[in-house]
């Protein structure tokens, strides 16, 4: 009853403390159209267990149809049901894998894939290969009276190092990414060279089969242009029995898993049927449409779309252990009933942790959790913020920033249940867990720094060494991805955004440096030495190099161009003396307005762009109809748009149709769903939004800039700071936003980056919008207390 | 009562603000207003520059380029060869490191004709290349299907008959169909179903003189397959 009280009395003051109560129903709009979304959402069954009926001896072909697998072949697996009583697997298809991972755990390894033992021998074509040694990081083959060696990244012929593969002279640079300590790279079998990783064989394509390192010992799997039909592979542990490397098949167990088509499922009973569990990426049924036809020796069991309870439990693991501590104390010290400050304010913290740790963990496991479960975790999170805001500027950038926020994930919800195949949902459900876990953290590091609030002094010198630092971690981030990552990122996240995030803040150091420079007139006293500025150039250089040598993309130097010229803008802006500012500005005017009308006239002479640039992309931007093939991606995305009009599909069509045919429909054309979805008028509203969000954060950039000028009689290095960097997170959003707009609309090359606060791109938004809108509040609260 | 001037200089101020907000957030919800209009008025095609418009389709022209080149070439067997995937470095390594390089056996020269950098483009663009894909997989139907009409071919001049399913078999004309470049479907019954790209290999068969004496009830050049389509 005490508690009860209590906790009605906490609501009463939380409500009476919203000043402005506006905001509560800025952040009831989206929840309000989750729940139509919801409401309308079709009926969908999904396939929870596969029975296959086969009896002993017996074998069937199961494909898309019987496996309820969208991308998996019309008869992808065979399915023995052998004389012992053994259920064995055997991947049909011409060249899509079938995966498989021990109940036991380990890594999963295509079916077709033979591990190269001493002794052992394999034929390509009429190509012979005995291997004569496998030790850890060495094997040894012999083929043809030669001997080749393989580390797992170079071959030998009889013991010499081969060249590497490659056309052009000495690149350091190559040479480095080629030696790169967590380097592996498959020896290619095929094609008419001896070189650092392909070994040449007559009258087979390149890349026909691979040899790859696995763990301690060397695979044989199928490579590229591999498939049955274009040449006989055969392999054999001694010389009395040959199998082909395409018929081979694997046991299957109890708790062994599959991807077969990207449709993922588990064994759950071999005995005397087998059990398939689908886990993820299955196709759904409609159940308005007709029921699904039976096929023969496969029944189906199904489930309903899991919305707020899982349809099987969640496996525990360590990262739900993660929430267990704070939680404990949180809820410990609740019980507890502490009378002092302090041990509330840790009980909060503790329980604001645990929602926090609460959220990473939903994201980890987006693809099993109930649809529901992030949205709801995450949402009220922005409900707190919006009421503890005091200044109006930040409470309206919030408000704006929620409904954006909102939006995006509407859109995305929609584009997980609209879907007729499962997974589609996880998009959403990470972004809104990773918002969540941003959030609630923040949140508790907040409290706890105005609960023990120490001291921030931070000299000239020590914010330089941190910059120094956090610029060199970057750069590290940003080897480690080169190293053991891929063009995708690294254990699932994208480092380069965090580097894009540092380089805004060195650079906003460098420019409130600058501003201290004699020949502004800020400061006679203080020269800065050009050496400052060196931090943000070898970011800029690293992130352009980055991008083009690794990520082989010019899109992130699209983005850094326009970055450039706002932050060129505002400091033309901010500048103290008259001449400077009014000139500076209307000289940059008329040279933006000059690219403007510069690339649009380039664009209408194909000709002249074809004779410059080499790039498919910018030749389709220029001629579209030209490029059936290259063009694609844009021609889909175009007819998406037209076919929501201005109302959008949405109103009449519950699931999401033809528009799923865009590809990367989730994060780089998730505009062009967006606006087929919603229609037109939607993208105005949603257009109008985000450039209010951007001038918000120039607004609140120029408070800051204005309460600098208040006490110009001694400039402050942090105000500036504050004023840079606002800028130049709002500069990096409003490029992210134009390079969305225009490839989705075709006003630009097709560049792949993802639109923020819209498309599922859980770095874009936790290591770079997330923290510039966290900055941009903290700046305006500090402004707003300092004012008032 | 006398107005404050102090007051409504700063209602005038805040007026500005607010108009200049409003033209400042008006200004991109306008350029997207234009341009989701231009798109809702143009049914069928891209949004395009105005530039003059080409009737030739990519694949064709780089097909069309791959054969001038010698990218792409006929062989005995009917079939088109497409120049392998590491020609360049083979042509590389046969330089400097001839010894590295496999030596072939029963397959073409691929070495016989001069290498610039217009052929380098091209060969990347095979193969590196949405459209370049995609003549692969045409040339890669086409040739199969070049095998299945050799198969028919040999078992009804086995069999010598002149009927196939009671249909009279015919010589085909020794005129190659005309057809243009991007309509091939409605342009000739022959052609009905296939891609550009498979009329084209089609024609360089013919040109290659292989099938003057083949005998059809479908041309021998057809792709037969129903399922190939431009996309």
């Amino acid at each position: 009853m005490r508690y009860a009280f209590a906790a009605k009395r906490a609501l009463s003051q939380w409500w009476l403390a919203a000043a402005h109560r506006w905001v509560v129903l800025i952040w009831l709009l989206p929840v309000i159209a989750a729940l139509w979304s919801i409401a309308q959402a079709p009926s969908w069954r999904e396939p929870s267990l596969l029975t296959v009926h086969l009896q002993v001896g017996e074998s069937q072909t199961l494909g898309r149809k019987e496996l309820w697998a969208p991308r998996a072949d019309d008869a992808h697996i065979l399915l023995n049901h052998d004389v012992d009583g053994q259920w064995r697997l055997r991947n049909q298809s011409a060249n899509k894998r079938v995966l498989w991972q021990s109940a036991f755990g380990g890594a999963e390894r295509d079916i077709r894939e033979w591990p190269l033992l001493a002794g052992s021998a394999f034929t390509v074509g009429g190509h012979g290969f005995t291997v004569m040694a496998s030790q850890p990081g060495q094997l040894l083959l012999q083929e043809g009276g030669r001997d080749w060696q393989y580390d797992g990244v170079y071959l030998r012929q009889n013991g010499l190092a081969l060249p590497e593969c490659r056309i052009e002279s000495s690149d350091s640079l190559y040479d480095w990414l080629q030696k790169r300590p967590g380097l592996r790279r498959p020896l290619r079998l095929g094609g008419g060279v001896y070189c650092a990783d392909r070994l040449g064989l007559s009258g087979i394509v390149l890349d026909t089969v691979t040899i790859a390192k696995v763990g301690d010992g060397f695979v044989l799997r199928p490579g590229t242009y591999g498939s049955p039909e274009s040449v006989v592979v055969n392999v054999s542990i001694d010389s009395t029995q040959k199998d082909s490397l395409w018929q081979l098949s694997t046991p299957l167990a109890l708790g062994d898993r599959l991807i077969i088509g990207r449709t993922q499922y588990e064994i759950k009973q071999t005995v005397p049927v087998l059990v398939l569990a689908v886990l993820a990426q299955a196709r759904r049924w409609l159940v308005q449409s007709p029921p699904p036809s039976a096929v023969a020796g496969v029944t189906v069991t199904w489930r309903k779309l899991a919305w707020l309870w899982p349809d099987v439990p969640l496996a525990w693991d360590w990262r739900w252990s993660a929430i267990a501590l704070p939680l404990v104390l949180g809820l410990g010290l609740l019980v507890w009933r502490p009378a002092n400050a302090t041990a509330i304010a840790i009980c909060q913290i503790g329980l604001t942790l645990s929602l926090a740790l609460w959220c990473l963990a939903l994201h980890f496991e987006a693809r099993k959790i109930p649809l529901l479960w992030p949205y709801i975790s995450a949402w009220p999170v922005g409900l707190c913020w919006l009421t503890v805001a005091r200044s109006d500027w930040s409470r309206r950038l919030l408000a704006v920033f929620i409904l954006l926020v909102g939006m995006g994930l509407v859109a995305l919800l929609q584009l997980g249940i609209g879907t007729a195949e499962d997974g589609w949902q996880r998009y959403g459900g990470s972004g809104a867990a990773l918002m969540g876990a941003f959030g609630w953290f923040v949140w508790a590091t907040w409290s706890a720094w105005r609960r023990f609030g120490w001291p921030v002094h931070c000299s000239e010198r020590r914010v330089s060494w941190i910059l120094t630092a956090l610029g060199v971690q970057s750069l590290l981030l940003l080897l480690v991805q080169m190293s053991f990552g891929d063009e995708a990122g690294w254990l699932g996240w994208q480092p380069f955004q965090l580097t894009q995030l540092i380089l805004v803040l060195t650079a906003a150091w460098a420019l409130a440096l600058r501003g201290r420079s004699p020949i502004h007139g800020w400061s006679y006293a203080y020269s800065v030495p050009w050496l400052r500025y060196l931090g943000p150039l070898i970011l800029f250089a690293a992130i352009g190099g980055f991008a083009l040598i690794f990520l082989h993309d010019f899109s992130p130097l699209v983005l850094l161009g326009v970055w450039v010229s706002v932050l060129i803008w505002a400091y033309l802006r901010a500048h103290p003396l008259r001449l400077w500012r009014w000139a500076g500005q209307a000289g940059w005017l008329a040279l933006v307005v000059a690219l403007m009308l510069g690339v649009g006239e380039l664009r209408a002479r194909p000709d002249v762009v074809a004779s410059i640039f080499k790039t498919e992309r910018i030749l389709v931007w220029t001629a579209p109809e030209q490029y059936t093939h290259a063009g694609y991606q844009l021609r889909r995305a175009l007819e998406a748009i037209r076919a929501g009009g201005w109302s959008g599909t949405v109103w009449r069509q519950p699931s999401n149709g033809r528009v799923m045919m865009v590809p990367v429909i989730e994060s780089d054309f998730a505009p062009t769903f967006f606006l087929s979805r919603y229609g037109g008028l939607a993208g105005l509203l949603l257009m109008g939004m985000q450039t209010l969000f951007i001038v918000l954060l120039a607004v609140i950039a120029e408070r800051a800039l204005k309460r600098n000028r208040l006490h110009d009689a001694s400039p402050s290095l942090a105000l500036s700071f504050y004023y840079f960097t606002i800028y130049g997170g709002a500069a990096l959003i409003f490029a992210h936003y134009l390079v969305s707009w225009g490839t989705n609309l075709g006003f630009l090359p097709v560049m792949g980056q993802p639109m923020p606060l819209l498309s599922a791109a859980g770095s874009h938004l936790v290591l770079l919008v997330l923290p510039i809108v966290a900055f941009a509040v903290a700046v305006e609260e500090r402004t707003y207390a300092n004012s008032a | 009562m006398e107005s404050i001037p102090k007051l409504n200089r700063q209602s005038l101020r805040r007026l500005a603000w607010l108009l200049v907000l409003v033209a400042v957030v008006a200004s991109p919800v306008g350029l997207l207003w234009q341009q989701l209009t231009a798109i809702y008025a143009q049914p069928n095609r891209p949004l395009a520059s105005n530039a003059p418009v080409s009737t030739r389709r990519e694949d064709g022209v780089l097909f069309e380029r791959a054969v001038a080149a010698g990218l792409l070439r006929l062989g005995k067997d009917r079939q088109i060869a497409i120049a392998p995937i590491d020609l360049p470095l083979r042509r590389y390594f046969a330089l400097l490191y001839p010894a590295l390089v496999v030596p072939t056996q029963g397959e073409f020269n691929w070495f016989d004709r001069v290498w610039d950098e217009q052929i380098r483009q091209l060969h990347r663009a095979l193969y590196f290349s949405a459209a370049g894909r995609y003549v692969r997989q045409e040339i890669e139907s086409f040739n199969a299907n070049q095998q299945s009409t050799l198969r028919w071919q040999a078992v009804t001049h086995l069999l010598e008959v002149s009927h196939w399913q009671g249909v009279p078999l015919h010589l085909i004309d020794h005129k190659f169909p005309a057809v243009d470049g991007g309509a091939v479907e409605s342009s000739h019954p022959l052609w009905r179903g296939a891609s550009s790209i498979q009329y084209q290999a089609g024609k360089l068969l013919w040109q290659g003189g292989s099938n003057n004496s083949s005998m059809t009830g479908l041309p021998p050049q057809s792709p037969l397959s129903a399922s190939a389509t431009l996309e």
